[in-house]
C-alpha cells in the first residue's frame, strides 16, 4: 500500500519538523512529531494522498513557530527562570570569591578603624588579626555573597520578596562598607538586581524582553564601543601607544558591540567571557589599573549576563534531559 | 477573501484557536485527524498542523488529556479529552467572548445607523 517515494516524502517532512523543533525540550518535540506522524498514517487511512496530507499540514516553518510561540508563555516561563537563577548563583558565587579576595588583600590598607565606629563589623579585626586570620576575614566577606546565592536556591514565587530585600541590603553595604570596600562588591550588587529581575513574576516576560530590546542592545553598543573608539582614537592621535595587543583587541571589541547591537549571540557570550576575565585578571595582577579594570568588568559581565540570559537565550544550556 | 482580509481572519483565529478546540472537546473526545478535519471545515485554521503545537501546550497546562484506544482498524489511537481546569478555562473564555463580540457588534452597527 504504501510506495517507497510516498513515504520519501512523508519522511522528509518529518525530518524537516524534527529540525525544526530542535530547539524544544525533548519530551514536547517528541509528543508533537509522534501526533503529526499519526496524523499522517490516519489520513493515509481516509484515502489522502501524501501530497495533500503534507499540503494541508502546512510549513514546518508555521508548526515549529506556532510551537515556540506557546512556549514563550506561562508554562515554561518558571522553568525560564529557574535557570536563569541558577546561571546568576554561580555568578554570585564567581564574583562574590573574587571580591572578597580583593578586599581581604585591601582592608589592611584602607585605614578604616579610625573613622568606625566600634559596634561595626568590619571594626572587629584589626591589620594584625587580618594577617594572621586571613581566612576568617574572607569568610567574613563572603557574607554578601551568601546573601545573594540563597536567593538562587529558593522558591520563585516566595523567594521574591527575600531576593528584593538581599539586592536592597547589599546596595546600602556598598556605602556601609565604605566605596574603597564596598566597589569591589558591584558585580555582585548587579547579579543580586539580575535575580530580582529573573524572579519577577511576570506574566510574559519573553514579549516584554522584546519590547525593550532593541533599545538596551544599542545601549549596550554604545558602552562596549567606547572602550575601543577610545583605544583607536588614542592611537591615531598618537596619544597613546599601542603594543602588539592593542589592534587585536579593539578589533575585538568592536565586533561586540556591533553584534550586541545585531543581538549575535556570540556577542553576548563574548561580553560574557571578558567581563570574567576582566574581575579575574584585576585580582591576581593588581596594580593601579585595578579598580578601572573591575568596574569595566564588571560593565561587561553585566551586559554578557543581560544578553545571554535574556536577549538571545542560549538555549543549549537549558538542555538536560 | 482578499489579502487583507485574510490576515485579519488570522489573527482573531489565533487568539480563539486554542478555546476553539477546548469547545470542540467539551462535546465529545476526539483523536488528532478529527479535530484538525473538524476546524479546517468550520474554516478556524488553515493549516492542519498548526493544532498539534497546540494541543501539547493545553496539555503542558492540564487543559486536557490523552488517552490511547484502539481504532476501528486495529489502530491506536490518541484521543484528546478535555479536564476540569479545561472546562473552567473555557467557560472563562465564553463569558469574556460575549462581552466583547457583544460590544463589537454595538460599535459595528452603530457605523451603519
Amino acid at each position: 500500500m504504501r510506495k517507497p517515494k510516498k513515504q520519501s516524502l512523508v519522511a522528509r517532512y518529518l525530518e524537516e519538523l524534527d529540525s525544526e523543533l530542535r530547539n524544544l525540550p525533548a519530551a514536547q518535540r517528541q509528543a508533537v512529531l509522534a501526533d503529526v506522524a499519526e496524523h499522517i498514517d490516519e489520513a493515509r487511512g481516509e484515502g489522502r494522498t501524501d501530497a495533500q496530507i503534507i499540503d494541508a499540514l502546512g510549513s514546518v516553518k508555521d508548526i515549529a513557530g506556532m510551537m515556540s510561540e506557546s512556549v514563550g508563555e506561562e508554562k515554561v516561563s518558571g522553568a525560564d527562570a529557574r535557570y536563569r537563577l541558577k546561571a546568576l548563583g554561580i555568578a554570585a558565587v564567581f564574583v562574590g570569591l573574587l571580591a572578597a579576595a580583593v578586599d581581604t588583600w585591601l582592608y589592611p590598607s584602607t585605614g578604616l578603624e579610625e573613622v568606625w565606629p566600634d559596634w561595626l563589623p568590619s571594626s572587629w579585626i584589626n591589620y594584625g588579626m587580618s594577617a594572621d586570620f586571613g581566612a576568617g576575614l574572607m569568610l567574613l566577606f563572603m557574607i554578601p555573597t551568601a546573601l545573594v546565592v540563597v536567593g538562587a536556591v529558593i522558591p520563585l514565587g516566595k523567594g521574591q520578596v527575600y531576593r528584593v530585600l538581599a539586592a536592597l541590603v547589599l546596595s546600602a553595604a556598598i556605602f556601609l562598607l565604605g566605596l574603597n570596600l564596598g566597589v569591589f562588591y558591584l558585580p555582585l550588587v548587579l547579579v543580586g538586581w539580575l535575580m530580582v529581575a529573573a524572579g519577577a513574576a511576570n506574566r510574559n516576560p519573553e514579549r516584554r524582553v522584546k519590547q525593550i530590546s532593541l533599545g538596551w542592545r544599542l545601549l549596550a553598543a554604545l558602552v562596549v564601543l567606547l572602550a575601543p573608539a577610545m583605544l583607536i582614537a588614542g592611537m591615531v592621535s598618537g596619544a597613546a601607544v599601542g603594543d602588539g595587543f592593542s589592534v587585536p583587541i579593539a578589533a575585538v571589541l568592536g565586533l561586540c558591540g556591533v553584534g550586541v547591537a545585531l543581538n549575535w549571540k556570540a556577542a553576548h557570550a563574548a561580553l560574557l567571557v571578558i567581563g570574567v576575565l576582566l574581575l579575574a585578571m584585576s585580582v591576581f595582577s593588581m596594580g593601579m589599573m585595578v579598580l578601572a579594570v573591575w568596574l569595566a568588568g564588571a560593565i561587561y559581565l553585566f551586559l554578557g549576563l543581560v544578553g545571554v540570559l535574556w536577549l538571545n537565550p542560549v538555549r543549549w544550556l537549558y538542555r538536560k534531559n | 477573501m482578499d489579502e487583507s482580509g485574510e490576515k485579519i481572519a488570522t489573527n482573531i483565529r489565533k487568539g480563539v484557536l486554542e478555546y476553539c478546540v477546548l469547545a470542540m472537546l467539551a462535546q465529545r473526545e476526539m483523536y488528532g485527524l478529527e479535530l484538525a478535519e473538524a476546524l479546517v471545515e468550520r474554516n478556524l485554521t488553515a493549516s492542519e498542523g498548526s493544532l498539534y503545537p497546540l494541543l501539547a501546550r493545553l496539555k503542558a497546562a492540564g487543559l486536557v488529556d490523552t488517552r490511547w484506544e484502539g481504532g476501528d482498524s486495529g489502530r491506536r489511537r490518541k484521543y484528546y479529552e478535555i479536564t476540569q481546569r479545561g472546562s473552567e478555562q473555557l467557560a472563562q473564555f465564553a463569558t469574556v467572548w460575549n462581552e466583547i463580540s457583544g460590544q463589537v457588534q454595538e460599535l459595528l452597527e452603530d457605523q451603519h445607523a
